[in-house]
């Protein structure tokens, strides 16, 4: 186990760094064909050119090789690979330090991620165990259409309608009537609220979860369709166990494996979807961070944000492949 | 000479190229502020007493210290609660209220040397004096080009100025007196100091720590921070109890809150969580079928033009420039694509601004006989000839700009070509000079003046002249303006410019802008105020 992780950890270094290069290539080759970031901050009236020089050296894009295509900019690379394994993630265009930036906002994604992630996985399960028994029946065809449908409406087209019709027409309605419980009006709410810090991301919550849902019950669908043929399940029944044993522990647990290692991409997923939830809700969070360093090309922060959500995402696949060995006792880590 | 107020700044282009709220340009002064209460346009009914707590929209500001460092609207929003401004300018007759921290500002004959005289008594918020020193240290960090100030822009006309640590042109005579030479006639210069930030004094504990201050300005005006800035979701400013100053100060304390999206705000405002916000383009529609009349609709001083690369072919010809521009039916494109939130143009100097024209754009009307006959004079084919049309992607104008090429291609036979680029780009082909045919622009005032229209935009080397243009006998008038001693005179000669301009057409102007905002029925007197581009938070009253 130990040498397992050992060998994991080691393999994240390739991959960081060639993320960090492919972010360092994509924004190298963005400044030398769209242009200097540091002269669109100032519109059509720039400040005196030794402003926008000394800016330029501040925020390291006075290298020459910023401005001719194609140059990889290599030297400027290791200098940000430097500065990164330092733990400094550098600075936004407005001074303030990335690392600092990502720290606070991070705790909201993080439950953002979490309300999600419960949703998908309980309604997402019971979904698919419902489908896969009823197989071909009224409760399987409703779920995989269900699911259908769900998949083919984007976050962007789901967030804005269930931010319209259910936080502002209902939840409005809930929060000024007298009979509401409070907590409820807040559940539904259109936006990102300080001080219902759980209760205000519920809907955003269920928005950013639904896309998953529908995968999440359809796996556990069909892999419960297939386990449930299985040799060890004639078995068990042979052998007079009830249905809801052979399913809840036999079947259930061996049917999550693919469940588990979607959930655990799914991490990742979810973090860039809150990039469209958090932006619809108006949600302080890491997602919305990146939305508005893209929307200014506010590279330092772009660049910085991405490579730590990258260091995220490398470990919760990490201990996702660890939970494998809980759910099949086949497998084992040496 | 007589300031009055304020200026500001025109990140708009920018700020519109992000999709953000609609902003103008901003900036800290004072309107007319001293008389806050007397709002000739007021939609709302003004019936609240002072004190009170609202919340309106912001845009994440770029900095809040130092004030140098802010060149936007929404930075300049709250620093004109922080702040009180040195002085502000008054929009009718474009002279001087000493509303601020100057008791008289004064020119020598030939307005080079400009005296300030600061008011007795006034401290910063931490109780530090607001003396000649608090000047001299914000400007002369300002005009440090190693601290690259947003606004050094400013002080350039400051003799010494971007060379090192002190400028030679700034002496302090006493604690409450400074002089200013400038390396050169500047008529203007009083009008210019009434953009605020640019020229707001900073406190000791505030130059101490930087960053500090940023989170939590050290300010001088009715409001101050309450708490420090929370990034991206807001900032809350509270009343001043030792308040001396005459800026207006209606509600205890503002909530400015920042969101994501403009339909995220507006949202929120339906939800009953905004009280003030300002409607983009994104939600105006949506708003206006639901608010209707309730909406504020202001002229504000953003031109929108297009410029010509005036040393290429066609557009060289005088003729073929006043034949495109009265080829365009700007108020059937004002109607059609923008909502009816613009107002054609009738001169480069926008409306509110004191000096604008209404007649003075001969070539501005709707006129295509008379395009079809000048483009024949001018002897250019417009047959297979195609015009490339320039502008900046993502930010509203793509379908303004090919309503406006349809126009001209049917009135005078040009094909056109629309080129969208990214800001970054489109900035660097414009510093370049290498547009091939009109490219949209924007303009919006630093300082209320007819000249700080024409002289960047149309002046020879002017900041935002990037058409070649280059007329000897506009600058001449141009200089003329700045040396006259009185503002009539002034506005004698930049008029005269501004007719040059308009006859030889480098730019076409298409309209000025006009900003909708939404309040709730908890608050009163909410007044949009042109100079700062801003809406007057000071100045609104809670109802309820």
């Amino acid at each position: 186990m130990g040498r397992y992780v050992a060998r994991r950890l080691i393999q994240f270094i390739p991959v960081i760094l060639g993320t960090l290069f492919l972010l360092h290539l994509l924004s190298t080759l963005t400044i030398q064909v769209v242009g200097d970031p540091v002269r669109a901050l100032f519109g059509e009236n720039a400040p005196p050119a030794a402003v926008i020089d000394q800016m330029r050296a501040d925020y390291n894009l006075d290298d020459a090789c910023l401005e001719q295509p194609g140059n990889p900019c290599l030297g400027l690379f290791v200098d940000r690979l430097g500065q990164y394994a330092g733990g400094d993630f550098g600075i936004n265009f407005r001074g303030r330090a990335v690392t600092e930036m990502f720290i606070e906002r991070f705790p909201v994604t993080v439950r953002l991620t979490i309300i999600a992630l419960v949703f998908e996985t309980v309604v997402g399960i019971l979904m698919g165990v419902l489908a896969g028994l009823r197989k071909d029946k009224f409760a399987d065809n409703f779920v995989r259409f269900f699911t259908v449908a769900l998949v083919a409406f984007p976050t962007f087209v789901f967030g804005t309608l269930a931010q319209l019709f259910i936080g502002l027409q209902l939840g409005l309605e809930l929060r000024n009537s007298d009979w509401a419980p409070d907590w409820l009006g807040q559940m539904l709410n259109v936006g990102y609220n300080a001080d219902y810090p759980w209760l205000s991301l519920v809907l955003p919550g269920v928005v950013l979860g639904s896309f998953s849902l529908a995968s999440i019950a359809r796996l556990t669908r069909t892999s419960l369709i297939e386990n449930l043929r299985s040799d060890y399940v004639r078995t068990a029944r042979a052998k007079g166990l009830r249905t809801r044993r052979i399913v809840g522990i036999h079947t259930l647990r061996n049917s999550l494996i693919p469940v588990v290692t979607y959930i655990g991409i799914d991490i990742g997923l979810l973090l860039g979807g809150a990039l469209v939830t958090e932006g619809i809700f108006n949600i302080p969070g890491v997602g919305q961070l990146v939305w508005l360093a893209i929307q200014s090309n506010d590279t330092p922060v772009i660049i910085g944000v991405v490579t730590i959500l990258t260091i995220v995402f490398l470990v919760a696949n990490l201990l996702v492949d660890i939970l494998y060995a809980a759910l099949d006792p086949r497998i084992r880590y040496e | 000479m007589r300031v009055k107020t304020p200026l500001r700044v025109t990140a708009v282009s920018a700020v519109l190229a992000l999709g953000l709220a609609a902003c103008g340009g901003g900036d800290g002064d004072g309107e007319n502020g001293g008389d806050g209460a007397t709002t000739p346009d007021a939609a709302a009914s003004p019936t609240g007493q002072p004190g009170g707590t609202y919340s309106a929209e912001l845009t994440e500001p770029s900095y809040l210290a130092p004030a140098s460092n802010c060149y936007e609207s929404e930075c300049s929003a709250v620093l004109k609660m922080v702040n009180d401004p040195l002085v502000t300018t008054d929009f009718e007759s474009g002279e001087l209220i000493f509303d601020g921290l100057a008791e008289s500002i004064e020119p020598n004959d030939d307005q080079t040397v400009w005296t300030v005289t600061l008011k007795d008594g006034r401290t910063f918020h931490n109780g530090e004096p607001v003396n000649s020193d608090a000047f001299l240290r914000a400007w002369n960090y300002s005009a440090n080009p190693k601290n690259a100030q947003a606004t050094a822009g400013f002080m350039a006309r400051i003799d010494g100025a971007g060379k090192g640590k002190e400028m030679a042109g700034l002496k302090k005579v006493d604690d409450t007196t400074f002089e200013i030479t400038l390396s050169g006639p500047f008529s203007q210069f009083g009008s210019m100091m009434s953009y605020a930030p640019a020229f707001a004094p900073m406190a000791q504990e505030c130059m101490d720590d930087l960053k500090a201050c940023n989170e939590a300005p050290i300010g001088t005006g009715p409001y101050m921070m309450d708490g420090s800035w929370e990034h991206d979701k807001g900032i809350t400013v509270t009343r001043w109890a030792d308040y001396q100053g005459e800026q207006a100060a209606q509600a205890d304390t503002i909530e400015f809150k920042m969101f994501t999206t403009p339909t995220a705000a507006f949202r929120d405002y339906q939800n009953g969580g905004l009280d003030v916000l300002s409607l983009a383009p994104d939600v105006y529609l949506e708003a206006k079928g639901q608010l209707g009349d309730k909406i504020l609709e202001e002229p504000t001083a953003t031109l929108t033009y297009l410029g010509f690369p005036t040393a290429k072919k066609p557009y060289d010809e005088v003729k073929v420039r006043q034949a495109i521009s009265l080829a365009i039916d700007r108020q059937l494109i004002v109607d059609q694509v923008l909502n009816g939130l613009a107002k054609p143009s009738t001169d480069i100097v926008t409306p509110p601004i004191p000096g604008s024209r209404d007649d003075a754009c001969d070539y501005c009307t709707h006129d295509p006989e008379q395009a079809k006959t000048l483009l024949e004079e001018s002897g250019v084919d417009a047959e297979g000839m195609t015009l490339e049309y320039y502008f900046n992607a993502d930010a509203g104008h793509d379908q303004w700009v090919e309503a406006a090429a349809r126009q001209v291609q049917e009135t005078l036979g040009f094909d056109y070509k629309l080129n969208a680029t990214e800001w970054a780009q489109y900035l660097e082909l414009l510093d370049a000079g290498n547009f091939e045919g009109p490219f949209r622009l924007g303009w919006s005032l630093d300082y209320p003046s007819p000249e700080n229209y024409l002289r960047p935009i149309v002046g020879t080397d002017g900041d935002s002249n990037y058409t070649e243009y280059s007329n000897p006998e506009v600058d001449e008038l141009l200089t003329q303006g700045d040396q006259a001693g009185s503002i009539e005179e002034s506005y004698d000669a930049y008029h005269q410019a501004g007719d040059i301009a308009l006859d030889e057409m480098p730019i076409i102007p298409m309209w000025s802008g006009v900003t909708a905002i939404a309040f709730s029925e908890e608050v009163g007197d909410v007044r949009y105020d042109v100079g700062d581009g801003e809406i007057a938070f000071g100045e609104i009253t809670v109802t309820q």
